[in-house]
Order: structure tokens, then sequence, then C-alpha cells
């Protein structure tokens, strides 16, 4: 930090330190410019353009300077020259203790690389930033993550994450968290493990999903419901009968979010398919034999051979109708909360109304049905019937899956652990014509460690 | 202390003294503590403050005047901390002051251990945070960006879940 020092009547003049430091000086003091410094002149030898840019430079670096008094006080450069013209400041200055010729600092231009940071902030001890973030949602939290090493730091102090595992996994009760971390094999006095807990809750407490948009007369092997997939019509492995297509999603046409999930197969050329295919024999009903072929993709020029071209669509089993495939043409971009199963740990982010970041109203009753469990000082808000009925289900890609309290978690057949990514929700009567069971909703899981590992699950809702 | 019994006197920093009932002195857990420990004729010549100057301390007795009659903040309250919307409109106007002396209030709070104003404190902080980018976060508080692109980029990925959430709904 280079220090000027300088006083407050004419007296003051400054004296540079180094020529750099007198060219500043005196074009801050017109008056005594060209005895210090060999100031282009009209007429000295430099066009009047080079002196304009001279002076344009300088005038630009002196107000880019960050001036602190000795008392500490920030000054803009408009300040500064009024305390240079004003014997009260003088006053103030001796009034206080300081020196008669109190100094000014002159900081570096901003954006020079060793800076001095004076972020009255940054001077808080520990725990007052901790008091301060406790009060932050996650976002906010995030956004201060990414504003410098100290506040970044700070925000992962272990007692920070504490209390918002604390809150996170409700109602005061340690034992939950500390509970949790164990399950995992986590001390939970160490700021990853608890990291990993608590963004394990943040991570499931909203999650994009893509509402499907469909339109007729689509190419086969893009994403659509019903008609033909993109590859030969399949069998049934057990019984031998054909099975028809229920969905089939082009990975590629995902959007990133979703596409990402799949991994590019090295030996084809496109980037493969997921269909979802069910046994729909005539005049029987066995709604449960569903099966999701290989999604490993097909390369075009394959996939093209297998398919023999014609209308994009099929006779329905059962009903005996031509329905024409519905296209996946667009994915409307959503934001899903939890269903209830995965609701009631999340209790941190219940709590937070959704105008704070902008999300449309929740479904009618359920910020009533959050309130209610507030009210009565729950921990968790237990699955009613009133709030299964708000949430509909749908086709969708991503988000969460819509199961019924309790229902069973698809393993993932590698690793053994409970798949938690939805690829796609297919709702009976959405936009496929048949149900699952009775009236329910089925999901294309993946493991999100193994991500070659899909299973299909369905659940009656009724 | 003061011929009035009830009265304590408080030394600032910069050598200012101020009388303040005591009553109001017992808000701050470090001065209670001190009238408890020392005798009456130890506090005869005042209460040196070596962190707070005569400016804040006088805005500290300001606040602990109008809330001399709050019942004292519970100990640990998660529901509690955590808002930041109950600022009461005279404890809003207390704090619309500079940022240098909403955090001289913070650090002398934080000395003298008064929980209402450090924790009414922080709440004014934190709404001067919530809803901003990291870059208007340290416009606001004058903050460089220290982090290596590296580093940078690893607390981005670190945030890629909240990004994800906080970038659609339904």
């Amino acid at each position: 930090m280079e220090l000027i020092q300088s006083t407050v009547s004419v007296e003051w003049l400054a004296v540079g330190t180094g020529v750099t430091l007198a060219v500043m000086t005196a074009w801050a003091w017109p008056g005594r410019r060209r005895k210090l410094h060999q100031v282009p002149a009209p007429g000295g030898g430099l066009g009047d353009d080079m002196r304009a840019r001279w002076y344009e430079t300088q005038r630009r670096w002196w107000q880019s300077c960050v001036w602190v008094d000795e008392l500490g006080v920030r000054l803009t450069p408009e300040e500064i020259e009024r305390c240079k013209r004003t014997e009260s400041r003088l006053a103030a200055v001796r009034s206080n203790g300081t020196t008669s010729r109190p100094a000014a600092r002159l900081l570096r231009p901003a954006g020079d690389g060793d800076e001095e940071t004076s972020s009255l902030l940054l001077e808080l001890p520990n725990e007052v930033l901790i008091n301060v973030m406790q009060r932050l949602g996650p976002c906010d939290l995030a956004a201060l993550r990414l504003v410098c090493r100290r506040l970044c730091e700070v925000e992962r102090d272990p007692y920070l994450w504490y209390r918002r595992a604390r809150a996170a996994f409700g109602a005061g009760n340690v034992d939950a968290v500390i509970a949790r971390c164990g399950e995992a094999g986590l001390d939970w006095k160490n700021v990853y493990a608890l990291n990993e807990v608590v963004m394990g809750a943040g991570g499931t407490v909203r999650r994009i999903a893509y509402a499907a948009v469909v339109a007729e007369n689509v190419p086969a092997r893009w994403s659509h419901f019903g008609g033909r997939g993109w590859g030969p019509q399949p069998l049934c492995r057990m019984c031998g009968g054909s099975m028809v297509l229920v969905v089939q999603l082009a990975v590629p046409e995902m959007p990133a979010g979703a596409r990402n999930r799949f991994e590019p197969r090295r030996d084809a050329g496109g980037g493969g398919n997921v269909p979802l295919v069910q046994l729909r024999g005539r005049g029987e009903s066995d709604f449960t034999r569903i099966e999701i072929l290989d999604w490993e993709g097909f390369a075009e020029d394959i996939g093209e051979w297998w398919h023999s071209g014609g209308p994009i669509g099929a006779r329905v089993p059962y009903y005996d109708v031509f329905v024409a495939a519905a296209g996946l043409t667009q994915a409307e971009k959503k934001l899903t909360m939890p269903h209830l199963p995965l609701l009631s740990r999340n209790a941190i982010l219940r709590k937070r109304h959704p105008k704070e970041r902008g999300l449309p109203p929740l479904p009618a009753g359920y910020l009533e049905a959050i309130r209610a469990a507030d009210a009565a000082d729950e921990a968790r808000i237990e699955p009613s019937e009133m709030l299964i009925k708000t949430v509909s289900p749908c086709d969708k890609l991503g988000g969460f899956p819509l199961r019924p309290p309790g229902a069973e978690p698809v393993l993932c057949g590698v690793c053994g652990s409970a798949m938690s990514n939805t690829v796609f929700q297919v709702a009976s009567m959405h936009h496929v014509w048949w149900m699952f069971g009775n009236c329910g909703v089925g999901q294309i899981m993946q493991c999100s460690e193994h991500r070659q590992e899909l299973a299909f699950t369905w659940d009656e809702m009724l | 202390m003061s011929g009035d019994h009830d009265m304590v006197k408080l030394i600032s920093s910069d050598g200012h003294t101020i009388e303040v009932p005591e009553d109001i002195v017992r808000k701050s857990q470090t001065l209670q503590n001190t009238l408890d420990d020392l005798a009456k004729d130890q506090l005869e010549n005042g209460i040196p403050l070596a962190n707070v100057t005569h400016a804040i301390l006088t805005k500290v007795v300001e606040w602990c005047t109008h809330h001399k009659d709050d019942p004292p903040p519970p100990e640990d309250d998660d529901a509690r901390t955590r808002r930041t919307d109950d600022i009461t409109p005279w404890d809003a106007d207390f704090c619309k002051v500079e940022q240098t002396v909403l955090f001289e209030l913070i650090l002398a709070a934080n000395y003298l251990d008064i929980k209402g104003l450090l924790d009414l404190c922080c709440k004014t902080v934190a709404n001067m945070i919530k809803g901003k980018s990291p870059e208007q976060i340290r416009q606001t508080f004058n903050i460089k960006n220290d982090f290596t692109p590296e580093e940078e980029e690893q607390v981005r990925k670190e945030n890629e879940w909240c990004e994800e959430a906080g970038s659609t709904g339904k």
C-alpha cells in the first residue's frame, strides 16, 4: 500500500513517493501542478489530443482510488477535496487527538491484485457471522459461500451445519441428526459429514420435472406414448405374447438435466432411448407384466432398419382401436415438491414461504396442512388423505415420484440401495390409454450411483 | 458508582463517562457479571469498556432503555432465531444507520453480550444479504473475491443442487 502525506489547507501539499504519486498529487492540486511535475502543457511539445488523453488517464486513476482517512472513515474523492478546503475538518481531526497533519492513506485503485479488503462484515467474529447465517435460507447461503474464502469457511463451520441439520431433521431432536450420521457411518461433528447429510436433505426438497407436452405424427425415434417403438416390437419373455409400447423416451431429446443421467453409449451412434413396454394380450388384463427394455442406444441406421415406417400408432389391445402415438414434442419445465413420503424430513425448507423463492403457490391445502402441523408442534407432517388429494398424478420427466405413503422402495440390483432418480412417471389415463392396476401411477426409477440400472415400479393410487 | 445507588458509570473507549440505571446495565450479561462480581466501592470509578466508543455506547443504552421491560430472550430457540421478519418498527428505525455504525453495534452487542440487540443487528445484516447474488453481496459489503478460479468452481459445484432448485418453479 502506498501512502501519501497530505494536509488540509494549502500547506498540506503532499510529498509524493515516486513519480507516479507526485503526478497524482499534482492532479489533485492544480495550483501546484507545474511545480511538482512536468505536466504536458499547451505548446509544450505535446499535442492537445495527447494532453487530453493524459489528463483523462490520470482522472480515471484518481477517481478509482479509495481513500481512507486516519480515523478510518472512507471518503470519496469529492469528499477528500472538500476536506482539503475545509478548516472545520482539520479542527475535527485535531479534536480527536490526532496529529495536526493528518494523514490520508491512498489505497490502490480498485481491481489491483493486492488491494486491501476493508469490509466491515469480514471483521465480525465467526460466531456473529454464524448468527447472521442461521437466518438465511439455503440459496442465500449458497450465494454467500461464493462471496469470498472467509465467508465460505465460516459457512462450513460445524456448528452452523449442526444447527441447520438439527432444523432439517426436525424439532430440535439432535439425536435424529446424530443417528442419521451414524447410519451413514459419519461423524456428525465432521463438517463434511454433516454437509453430506444436510445436502442430501436439501437436494430432495426441490427437483426439476418436465411435464409432457404431446403432439401427433412424430417420427418413430422421437419420444412418444403408445404406438410403435424405435426397434422391434418386443415379446414377453415369459409367455411370448406381444407387448405394447407405453412410452419411449429418446435420450437425446431429453432436457439436459434429465439427459445427463444417461451416459452415451460408445458403440452406438444415437443417444439411445428408454422404451417402456407392457404386456397387453387381447382379451386379457395382465397389467402387471411391464418391462423396461434395455435403454442403451441403438445406432440410428440399425434403428431405421428395425422400424418399418408407416404411421406411428398402434392398435391398442383390449380396446381394439387404433391410437396415434402421442409424441413428446416439448418438455415443460416444472419444479416439483416432494411427495408425502419424502416430505416429512425436510422441515427446514417446508417452512420457507414460496414467495421467498418466487415459486407459484402451492396446491390448496398444502400450506394449511403445514401450518396445522406447525401449530401442533409436530416435527413431521404425517401423510393425510387431504394432502394426497392435492397432488395430482401426471406424466412427467424427472421430479419426484408420486408414491403412496409407505411404498416399498425400488432397490438397485447392483448396490441394493433405494433408487432415488425418477426418470419418468407415467400416470394412468393421462397420456396413455390404459391403466396400471386400478388407476395407478408408474415410474421408471434409476439408481443414482449405477445409472445403467433402471427399474419400473407402479402403485395403485386409489 | 454514583451517589444514586441505581446508577452505574460506564466509561467508553474514548474516555467519555455516562451514567446508566442499573436495571438497564443488567441487560448486558457481561456487565451484569461485572456488577455481581465486584463490590460497590470497586465500581465507584466506573466500568471501563475498552471496545465501545461513546457514540456506540449511547446507541446501546438507547436500545436497552427502550427494551428494558422485555422478557429475557430464550437461550436456544431455533424457530425464533431463524426469523428475520419480526423486527418491530422502532427496532427497524434504530437499525437505519450507516454500515459502520451497524457493525460497531454488532461488535458492542457481542462484547457486552446483549442477545436481543445482537439478534436484531444480525437480522438486519441477514436482510441485507437475502436475495442477493454473490456479486451484489460483495458490492454491498465491499468484499473482494479472493477465490482462485478452481476454488470458485468447486464451490459452484457444491451449490449446484441449490441453483437447480432455485431456477424453476411448479
